[in-house]
């Protein structure tokens, strides 16, 4: 399975005791898995971070159908102590903040874009002014933060609560947050196509279901 | 005057010697090769660090005290001929020797003395030559003319003859010996050639077991 | 008379330097065919390859300065002198040549980030390096310095102690023997170690996004917009990978010249 970095925690431990197949894994940026895919280095499944992937990817019939097995939600992340940013606004007005995302081509970064992009104008500038690195998967924007480098990122929840307290999640007014969906999907020419759709009704509502669940990812389509 | 007595070690032997040479006076140190010339000679150039003795030269304490006092190399301003004549391969005959005449004087009076050292010892036509474009009688000689154009309180030299045919033997001794009467400076030449105590006008000095003699002041 | 067969091992090893050939050259030849010279062009004229050639050109040249004028006394120094764990100084500074690029980064972090050695300092002081150009140089001259430093260190340990004794004895002071002996001397070697410093600069990537994160126009050198490209327009990752390929091969062409000259020059 090539699964979006963000799931490592999750999907590392209910494969390991996955009874019917022995799965390997392979975490990236969603963008970088589906590059690869697109080159025929594809594996059996292919777990992305959000749907469009899966579905230009089907479009293209590199993957079969594609399904969403979890949700998620884009948060503003601050340090859990000494934050010196609280909020959006504060972000906005604060001109020495300094602030992580994903790169465009990345989900993170194409659902900060999003979420941004529902923003009055001035405010959302503002924001992009405060941008100073784009990461190529969500896990280094997450690390931009907590080695202190930047003083805010977006990321998503599940990211906030898998770093056990030291950041903090600020959420997003409703009226921008954008749904988060994860999509999966078998891969075109996979040996194990059988075994992959296993996996992925799995992910759905099985063991793999559960821990995402228990790792703070939203059920398929509760997503706001 | 260079007064030397020092012993000097080099691997499991120890060579010992006893050193006077007088102002414009030239010793020609013989012995059979492994006698401990070289040792002795590098050692008043400073690039050997002998276990004990003194080194004077004219009001000059170079060595003393079992080394608390050594003079480096550079500042015992003596003319050294090495005899694996260590020539600079990147630079020309008469940068060679201008490397050695130094800061004073602007380049050009630098170009113009290097190639009067260079003419002296015959030198005249392998100006622009480099090391690796002269034979082994040329390389010696421009290893030579740079030990003369130091400006130097003493000169120390060896085998600075040894691959130089008669004719080129003859006229570069009689510049050396110049140069030591003109300067009024002490020199010691390490040869394996007994003639060059005739050409260089020189007192001898045996070099054997291990041990260069007492020397005697040279009568005047 | 007959012709000398090839022996058993004269063949095994022949087929050995085939396979090494076609595993190291397949990927890079592909790249170069991969890539359609008009759309290497079209990609090469983009503002973002360039500005990412330009920001990869400046830093990897900033680096190789300072690397230089700092390691190439340095390296004098190891080569030419001896003293108590010079050895294991030696092996300290060639550290980065091996450590894979993360612990690169996560060390530069922990030594010039917010909460680090120096860089706490620094940040009391109003500067802060991480996600600036100068972080991109800091990255760059950690990571690729150690291959001057290398190669100096050679190049000078390589050079007749007699002929630097020669010097001083002319009169000369250590630092004109330095600068007027051994560093002409050198040369070739010290080229050489230059050279490939700045390849494996304009070649860089983890260390850099680690410490000086990856923002168009400010520290996305070349290789980060390679992956920054990789997902949405792999044309364009291609076209500036040849790019790369082309610059790289030449870099070490000249290496391998510069050094060939320096070994010939040392028997001479």
């Amino acid at each position: 399975m090539q699964a979006a970095a963000s799931l490592t925690g999750a999907l590392t431990a209910c494969t390991k005791d996955y009874a019917p197949a022995k799965v390997r894994l392979s975490f990236a940026g969603s963008d970088e898995l589906a590059a690869q895919i697109r080159q025929g280095a594809g594996g059996d499944l292919f777990a992305a971070a959000n749907a469009t992937l899966p579905q230009q990817l089907a479009a293209e019939g590199k993957v079969g159908r594609p399904e969403a097995f979890a949700g998620n939600e884009l948060v503003l992340a601050v340090p859990a102590k000494g934050a010196k940013v609280a909020d959006l606004d504060a972000l906005a007005s604060d001109e020495g903040a300094r602030l992580a995302v994903g790169a465009p081509s990345v989900p993170v970064g194409s659902y900060t874009r999003k979420a941004l992009g529902r923003l009055p104008e001035k405010q959302r500038s503002a924001i992009l002014a405060r941008v100073r690195t784009e990461e190529p998967d969500v896990k280094s924007v997450l690390a931009k933060l907590q080695q202190g480098v930047v003083d805010a990122a977006f990321v998503y929840r599940t990211d906030v609560q898998a770093t056990k307290g030291a950041v903090r999640a600020v959420a997003l007014p409703a009226a921008i947050q954008p749904k988060v969906s994860y999509e999966a999907a078998v891969v075109t020419g996979s040996k194990h196509a059988d075994a992959a759709r296993a996996l992925l009704a799995d992910l759905r509502t099985g063991a793999c279901g559960q821990a995402l669940r228990s790792a703070g990812f939203l059920a398929p389509g509760a997503a706001g | 005057m260079l007064d030397a007595h020092l012993r000097v070690r080099r691997g499991d032997r120890l060579f010992a010697a006893d050193l006077r040479v007088g102002a414009g006076e030239i010793v020609l140190v013989v012995g059979p090769s492994g006698s401990g010339k070289t040792s002795v000679l590098r050692s008043l150039a400073g690039l050997l660090r002998p276990e004990e003795g003194t080194i004077r030269c004219g009001d000059e304490e170079w060595f003393a005290r079992n080394g608390r006092v050594d003079v480096r190399p550079r500042d015992r301003a003596v003319g050294f001929v090495a005899q694996e004549l260590a020539l600079f391969p990147h630079l020309s005959a008469w940068r060679t020797v201008a490397f050695a005449i130094g800061g004073e004087g602007g380049r050009a009076e630098r170009r113009a003395e290097a190639l009067d050292w260079l003419a002296r010892l015959g030198l005249a036509d392998h100006a622009d030559a480099r090391p690796g474009e002269l034979s082994g009688g040329q390389r010696q000689r421009v290893a030579l003319a740079r030990a003369l154009a130091r400006r130097s309180s003493a000169l120390l030299l060896d085998e600075p003859f040894s691959a130089l045919d008669a004719e080129a033997h003859a006229a570069a001794a009689r510049v050396v010996r110049d140069v030591v009467s003109e300067r009024r400076i002490p020199a010691v030449v390490v040869s394996h050639d007994a003639g060059d105590a005739v050409r260089l006008a020189a007192r001898v000095s045996a070099m054997a077991d291990g041990r260069l003699g007492a020397v005697e002041p040279a009568p005047s | 008379m007959r012709g000398r067969r090839p022996t058993p091992f004269g063949v095994l090893a022949s087929a050995a330097l085939v396979g090494v050939v076609l595993a190291l050259a397949l990927p890079l030849v592909a790249i170069l065919t991969d890539t359609a010279p008009a759309r290497l062009w079209a990609s090469l004229r983009s503002d973002a390859s360039l500005t990412a050639l330009g920001l990869s050109f400046l830093g990897s040249g900033i680096a190789v300065l300072v690397v230089v004028v700092v390691g190439t006394p340095a390296a004098y120094v190891l080569a030419t002198t001896r003293f108590p764990g010079r050895t294991l100084l030696g092996a300290l500074l060639e550290l980065p040549l091996v450590l894979p690029p993360a612990v690169a980064g996560i060390g530069l972090l922990a030594a010039f980030g917010p909460q680090g050695v120096v860089g706490g300092a620094l940040d009391d002081a109003g500067v802060r390096l991480p996600l600036t150009f100068a972080a991109v140089v800091v990255a760059l001259v950690f990571v690729a310095g150690p291959f001057h430093l290398r190669q100096a260190q050679s190049a000078f340990g390589a050079l007749d102690p007699a002929v630097l004794d020669a010097a001083r004895l002319s009169g000369a002071g250590e630092g004109a023997v330095f600068l007027r002996v051994a560093v002409p001397l050198a040369a070739p070697g010290l080229g050489a170690g230059a050279t490939l410093t700045f390849a494996r600069a304009i070649g860089e990537f983890g260390a850099t996004l680690m410490f000086a994160g990856s923002l168009a126009g400010v520290t996305r050198t070349a290789s980060l917009e390679v992956y920054t490209r990789f997902a949405t327009d792999f044309p364009g990752a291609l076209a500036l990978s040849a790019v790369l390929v082309v610059i790289s091969a030449l870099l070490l062409l000249l290496a391998r010249f510069l050094t060939a000259r320096g070994e010939v020059d040392a028997r001479a």
